[in-house]
């Protein structure tokens, strides 16, 4: 029976121009968008794998939407249209009549990513990364077609009309683009991360980029993968083991032990139990010298430390010219390593001054270096610093000199209430819920009123 | 005529009524809190890490304000319409004495009246997030202006949009749609935003224009002789959308909307 309501529903949905309108702008605004990243690929050098990137990235954002937008309008559109009576009556299951409508309203993906292949390999002018753009994002697409069209099924099951479960829907969607708003230094940390592995929106992105422009592994990156896996899991058994069997006539949310839950409140809640199931733990994680051949040393002092997250460490270093000729124009750079697995470490978030000039040291002369690490994730790792000797020309080079590591263990974040911000973050919606509460309780109030009145 | 006058302020008080003691916006702007309690909280914590600087952390928290407090406002005006027309309550209203500019004034302005909560709700958060640095008025003052030159635009698309809408699904679809459009520039690489082309896709974006506003003002200290054309696009998309609602779509406002 699922096969009749699917083809139904399949051949509704495409000789309606609806889906057809969306797919049309989908490729004009490819196209425009296409045309002026080539532009500016030539005149800024963004490179071929990063277009590629951005126009899968643009194939499944779009058709994401485009699924939550049929899904939320499956149910919810027959209720209001009063077509949703004879379908029950039919000897259809509900769970069949849901399946067909969802694998109706999954079709737009795959025209979606087809219609984005030509731009893409256009785009990607030979790179060999389009060929794994194209399958990791029909991977991607096709899990987060998923949960999305599975999330505006779920709503529309239990919406009694088109604006509630498109409205809710909508809503729920905009709370998870919003965060991708953030510029890049709120995304770190390990809160930011833990956010941005959370949000299948972001975690996707994350994914992709890593993988397809940085030339990152999917295992490496498979903690962002999992939100949408887990995400379109979650969806798929409230969908078709919860909200299918009880799809009613009328679009009431069902009954739990707890007080009834609404089509926005349970579109809410459904998402953040799937973003929870997709919740990844993060991976927890006296002076020496060293002398190079030219008669360089560099002694650091500091050994080893361990500190929590947010801390600063400071420390010096001394760099010796124990040769017999004065140095040339020397570099003291930083150089900070995860010891174990683990996102590398981009050293620009972890010290303001990552290196330092000295004008070169006349033999036997020392200078001294200030230094600041600020370590912002938990883990183990290790500072060393790198003495480079300007070369002497264009045909000639030098011997760098590395000194002994700082082994640096950085515990968790520990502050719970950082800047002070705990008390007005609980209080302020605390306070706004109570408010939100008052119209409700004198609505009631008036209605038993009134019934009161009735009845006197 | 003075009566006459006065009869967007009936329609506006009706409206507000509405919209707030029906319990809409303050649902809404229980959800604003939660979510600016989570951007606030994570702000937070990476300022104590130092990966963001404070006058910074002011800027984010000042976009978050105006990114989630417009959506209200935009909603509220995608259904104020569409929704009489969805649930046959156009029709006393058009026949009212007043004009038809007065009416979508009148709705106008009570839709606009979930910003300044908002903004008022976010202050307490910008004042814990400044550490009371003087950059605090300076946020303040540079927020309230870019969010009511956006909150006016967005207000005035979601009422143009409502009054050429025969359903309030189909007013908030393109709504919406529109809104999450002006999200997309942000997600852009920087690259592509820094070259001319990005930087007319910024310009054009009036989200995106007004984040790079506060970053300017507010970050980096600028003056308004250095600001202006980051404030220029938003303020001409603002007497645009206003004349487009006030001058073509409110004379025009009708029982149906007419097809073709």
């Amino acid at each position: 029976m699922w096969w009749l309501v699917f083809k139904r529903e399949f051949v509704d949905l495409w000789t309606s121009t609806r889906v057809v309108v969306l797919l049309v702008l989908f490729a004009l605004v490819m196209s425009v968008t296409s045309a002026m990243r080539q532009l500016e690929s030539q005149l800024s050098l963004i490179p071929p794998v990063e277009m590629v990137f951005l126009t899968v990235l643009s194939a499944i954002s779009f058709g994401l939407f485009v699924g939550l937008v049929i899904g939320a309008d499956s149910i919810s559109g027959e209720r209001e249209r009063a077509t949703l009576e004879a379908l029950l009556l039919s000897p259809a299951k509900p769970r069949q009549i849901v399946l067909g409508k969802f694998l109706a309203a999954m079709s737009p993906w795959p025209v979606t990513l087809l219609l984005a292949v030509p731009y893409v390999v256009v785009l990607g002018q030979g790179s060999p990364s389009v060929s794994e753009a194209l399958w990791l994002g029909a991977l991607l697409g096709g899990l987060m077609a998923i949960a999305f069209t599975g999330l505006g099924m779920v709503v529309s099951i239990w919406s009694s009309s088109n604006r509630t479960s498109l409205f809710a829907s909508l809503l729920v969607y905009l709370i998870f683009l919003i965060p991708t708003q953030w510029p890049g230094s709120i995304q770190k940390g390990d809160l930011g991360y833990l956010v941005q592995q959370l949000n299948p929106l972001q975690a996707s992105s994350e994914f992709l980029e890593k993988v397809i422009v940085n030339n990152r592994t999917v295992a490496e990156k498979q903690p962002y993968l999992l939100a949408a896996v887990y995400s379109a899991i979650g969806v798929l058994v409230v969908l078709f083991v919860f909200a299918a069997p009880r799809l009613r006539l009328a679009g009431d949310a069902p009954r739990l032990r707890v007080p009834r839950l609404r089509a926005t409140s349970a579109a809410t809640g459904l998402l953040v139990a799937a973003v929870v199931g997709a919740f990844v733990v993060l991976p927890v994680g006296a002076a020496r010298a060293a002398t190079g051949d030219q008669g360089l040393a560099i002694s650091m002092s500091l050994s080893h430390r361990t500190v929590n997250a947010g801390d600063e460490v400071e420390f010096t270093t001394v760099v010796t010219n124990n040769g017999g000729q004065d140095s040339p124009p020397l570099n003291v750079a930083m150089n900070i390593v995860k010891t174990g697995k683990g996102e590398p470490v981009d050293p620009e978030d972890w010290s303001p001054e990552r290196t330092q000039q000295i004008d070169g040291l006349p033999a036997g002369e020392k200078a001294e270096q200030t230094w600041t690490v600020e370590a912002i994730l938990e883990g183990d790792y290790m500072v060393y610093m790198t003495v480079i000797p300007k070369p002497s020309g264009p045909d000639a080079t030098s011997v760098p000199v590395s000194s002994p590591g700082i082994h640096l263990t950085v515990k968790p974040f520990a502050k719970q209430n950082p800047g002070g911000v705990l008390p007005v973050a609980i209080g302020t919606p605390l306070v706004l819920g109570l408010l939100a509460l008052v119209p409700r309780g004198l609505q009631r109030r008036r209605s038993r009123q009134d019934v009161e009145e009735l009845v006197g | 005529m003075s009566s006459r006058s006065g009869v967007w302020r009936l329609i506006m008080r009706a409206e507000l009524r509405e919209m707030w003691a029906g319990g809409r916006v303050l649902n809404f702007l229980a959800v604003f809190g939660v979510l600016l309690s989570i951007t606030a909280y994570v702000l937070a914590t990476n300022n104590d890490l130092n990966l963001l600087p404070l006058k910074q952390t002011v800027v984010v928290a000042l976009t978050s304000t105006i990114t989630f407090g417009l959506f209200i406002g935009l909603v509220m005006a995608a259904e104020s319409v569409s929704g009489e027309r969805e649930r046959a309550t156009l029709e006393p209203l058009l026949l009212t004495p007043s004009s038809h500019r007065q009416i979508v004034l009148g709705k106008f302005v009570a839709a606009m009246s979930p910003w300044p909560a908002a903004l008022v709700i976010a202050v307490p958060y910008v004042v814990v997030l400044s550490h009371k640095d003087p950059v605090l008025g300076v946020g303040l003052w540079w927020g309230a202006v870019t969010g009511t030159v956006l909150s006016v635009i967005f207000v005035g698309f979601g009422l143009v949009v409502s009054i050429w809408s025969d359903s309030s699904r189909v007013s908030l679809f393109i709504c919406l749609l529109t809104y999450a459009a002006t999200l997309i520039p942000a997600q852009l690489p920087t690259e592509f935003l820094n070259s001319p082309a990005g930087q007319v896709v910024s310009a054009l974006d009036p989200l995106e224009a007004a984040g790079q506003l506060l970053t300017r003002a507010v970050a980096e200290g600028r003056g308004l002789s250095e600001v202006w054309p980051s404030l220029a696009a938003p303020l001409v998309t603002m007497v645009a959308v206003l004349v487009v609602l006030f001058v073509v779509a409110a004379p025009r406002l009708q029982l149906t909307v007419e097809k073709g």
